[in-house]
């Protein structure tokens, strides 16, 4: 982010922490206190989530004081400013990041096999990087081609690898063809927590 | 002492076999890559290995943990020389001097004296990790509660001052956030669920591995494929092996940089891309050559080279009596610790000292495979920064999904992973240090634990907190630490400094009279 605009995205960051942070101290205060079992009042759960809501608050709104001393509530977001973001090359190469990275880890995996969806979002994001569209779509076959075979490859040796060689379970199962899902133990889901 | 240097040769041993032998050397080799290829960090690396090994036997897995950590910021000096973009972020302060050599045309000098340095500089740590570890281990056997809240809070305090230089307010705030994010599921007192909203999987909390994969890996990705494309230099390298006064002319600065780096890896969540800066800068004042720094000195490429790889093995001192960690890598070190049963903290020193210098035997292999791998594999290596970076960065993702949802089978946890990578991104692009937050995310248990103990052993009582002698200590650090950089504070300090300076003037005779 360019350094002039920093005082802009601390003043709306700063009111968000701000709202975070009273919004913690709130749902602490409001978890209970167990008085009528002869729990110590120190030991109650809200005491540090509160402690921490507040000091969060704090120093949002030192944040927030010292970024309108820097101007920094002229946010100067008029249409120009926005078609610029929108049309800039970074902003969109940003966006499709993210949008094939999520649909692929939180809408495709787990609904199909783990392969599958792997190869689809490896394709799908060397294909979408790779392609120009200023060039005719039989000149970018070669790339094409390539993409697809990364695909299946990726898919393929990381499934392998994973699951036989460091048996590791995979979200959505395998290819039963390729190898079997491993067998969770009944009850072990979320045992470790680290 | 004795006995200890016994532990350390019993652990030598120990692994003097050829499945370890065989796990050291391709760890660090994939360490070596990890840490070259911009995008992928060495704490990734580490957190993606913590689940590839979490079936192997506890020391093997913590031998490969300790190879890809050393190996990840060893390796991003490579592309630091040969890119002028650090491989690592604890690789900024190799590029100022190594990427101008490079230009020069001694781009495998620059490589072979910054292996060298790096040896050198793990080897220095690894005896402060051998030397540090029993005495803060003994000593932090007389913290309790008290202490170990004031103890939180230095780290969240410290960590956010160092890694935030701008603007430490940013560095405090991350910090808390982190603290918070602890704070999210079942506490461990009256098992009462805090946070969840009526969540069934936030009800078990944030796990650590999701969000660092998050933060390290996803937001590298989204950052490295915003940027534009990267025009691969082609260099050619020359003779890799430095002749042994190339560096040891540099003894100075290589002691100096080695002892800062263990020093500063020891402070909690700062890191080696602190200690490397600092480091380069100290050498920097104290040569005579200081003007030509940053035009392909080979002194500030070994101070940063030094500086970088010392800290690794000081940031295992705190992991290990403390069980609080040096940097972002060394808190997955100890998630890996805790995972495989091993305890760290002030009791480790009674319950399992071998470990201790067992870790340490672990850090002289991945130091001596570091060595050995990095001088030898040098222009094949070179092959693998060409690979692009949309060719790369999806097969990248594709770990951190196995590597979120790998230890706990939750499909949960690749989500925390997305939200944590994006939520990283947007921290790092308005200046926000990540490093506190996963510090927070680690001392958010100890905090809360500590402060509630604290406070039913005192019956409320505050006055313990600043009564107890290590407890006043660590009070009167929070303070400075958070007052040494309001500007009101420095121009005190300048007054009273000023102040001094003529009185002690007016006192001593004038020279040459």
């Amino acid at each position: 982010m360019e350094e002039r605009n920093m005082p802009k995205a601390d003043f709306v960051t700063a009111m968000i922490f701000v709202a975070f942070g009273i919004g913690v101290l709130v749902l602490a205060l409001q978890m209970p206190r167990f008085e009528g079992q002869d729990v110590n009042p120190y030991s109650v759960p809200g005491i540090v989530p509160g402690f921490l809501g507040a000091i969060i608050a704090f120093l949002g709104g030192v944040m927030l004081i010292r970024s309108i001393l820097k101007k920094g509530y002229r946010l100067g977001i008029d249409r120009d400013a926005v078609t610029r973001f929108y049309r800039a090359e970074a902003t969109k190469r940003f966006a499709m990041t993210i949008v094939i990275c999520v649909v692929y880890a939180l809408v495709v995996l787990g609904r199909v096999p783990y392969e599958v969806a792997t190869a689809l979002f490896v394709f799908a994001f060397i294909a979408y990087f790779e392609y120009e569209s200023d060039k005719p779509l039989r000149a970018q076959l070669r790339k094409i081609g390539i993409a697809l075979l990364m695909a299946v490859l990726v898919a393929g040796i990381v499934g392998y690898v994973f699951r036989s060689l460091f048996l590791v379970n995979l979200p959505g199962g395998g290819l039963s063809l390729l190898h079997p899902a491993l067998p969770m133990m009944p009850g072990t889901e979320g045992m470790i927590h680290v | 002492m004795f006995e200890g240097f016994q532990m350390f040769v019993d652990g030598v041993v120990g692994f003097l076999n050829l499945k370890i032998i065989f796990d050291v050397l391709w760890s660090t080799q994939l360490g070596i890559i990890v840490g070259m290829l911009p995008g992928l960090t060495a704490t990734m690396g580490v957190a993606l290995m913590t689940t590839l090994t979490f079936s192997l036997e506890t020391s093997n897995a913590v031998i490969i943990l300790v190879c890809m950590y050393i190996g990840a910021i060893y390796g991003g000096s490579r592309s630091a020389i040969l890119l002028n973009i650090p491989g690592t972020p604890a690789n900024a302060a190799t590029a100022v001097d190594g990427h101008p050599l490079a230009r020069q045309g001694r781009a495998g000098r620059a490589i072979g004296i910054a292996t060298v340095g790096s040896f050198l500089g793990s080897v220095i740590g690894m005896i402060g990790l051998a030397f540090f570890t029993p005495l803060i281990g003994n000593f932090a056997l007389r913290f309790n509660s008290h202490e170990f809240t004031w103890l939180a809070i230095f780290g969240i305090v410290i960590s956010g001052n160092l890694t935030a230089p701008k603007d430490p307010l940013k560095g405090w705030i991350a910090g808390f956030l982190g603290l918070f994010v602890a704070m999210i599921g079942m506490e461990g007192i009256h098992a009462h669920i805090r946070y969840s909203f009526g969540t069934i999987a936030l009800s078990g909390g944030i796990a650590l591995i999701p969000a660092m994969v998050g933060i390290f890996g996803f937001s590298e990705i989204i950052t490295v494929m915003k940027q534009p494309r990267i025009e691969v230099i082609n260099t050619k390298i020359e003779r890799v092996i430095p002749r042994p006064w190339e560096v040891l002319q540099y003894w100075r600065t290589i002691i100096r940089s080695g002892i800062i780096g263990t020093f500063v890896g020891a402070v909690p969540g700062v890191g080696e891309d602190i200690s490397a800066w600092v480091s380069y800068d100290r050498a920097k004042r104290a040569s005579k050559n200081g003007d030509k720094f940053g035009t392909g000195e080979i002194e500030g490429l070994i101070a940063a080279e030094t500086g970088n790889n010392a800290c690794v093995a000081g940031t295992m001192i705190p992991v290990l009596s403390l069980a609080i960690p040096g940097s972002a890598p060394a808190a997955v070190l100890l998630a890996a610790m805790f995972i495989h049963g091993v305890r760290p903290g002030p009791l480790i020193m009674i319950e399992s000292p071998e470990f201790v210098y067992e870790v340490v035997a672990m850090v002289l292999f991945a130091t001596t495979a570091m060595m050995i791998l990095g001088l030898s594999m040098v222009r094949p290596l070179v092959k693998v920064l060409q690979v692009p970076r949309q060719k790369l960065m999806p097969v990248v993702f594709t770990l951190c999904v196995v590597g979120s949802f790998a230890i706990q089978s939750r499909v949960f946890d690749i989500g925390v992973m997305v939200v944590f990578g994006i939520l990283g991104y947007y921290l790092k692009e308005m200046d926000y240090p990540v490093a506190p937050l996963v510090l927070g995310i680690v001392l958010g248990d100890i905090l809360d634990k500590n402060l509630r103990r604290a406070l039913i052993l005192g019956d409320g009582d505050i006055l313990p907190f600043f009564t107890r002698p290590i407890s006043l200590v660590l009070a009167i650090l929070v303070v400075l630490t958070i007052v040494s950089r309001m500007p009101w504070f420095l121009a005190i300090v300048g007054g009273i400094k000023s102040t001094v300076m003529r009185a002690v003037r007016a006192v001593l005779p004038p020279r040459g009279r």
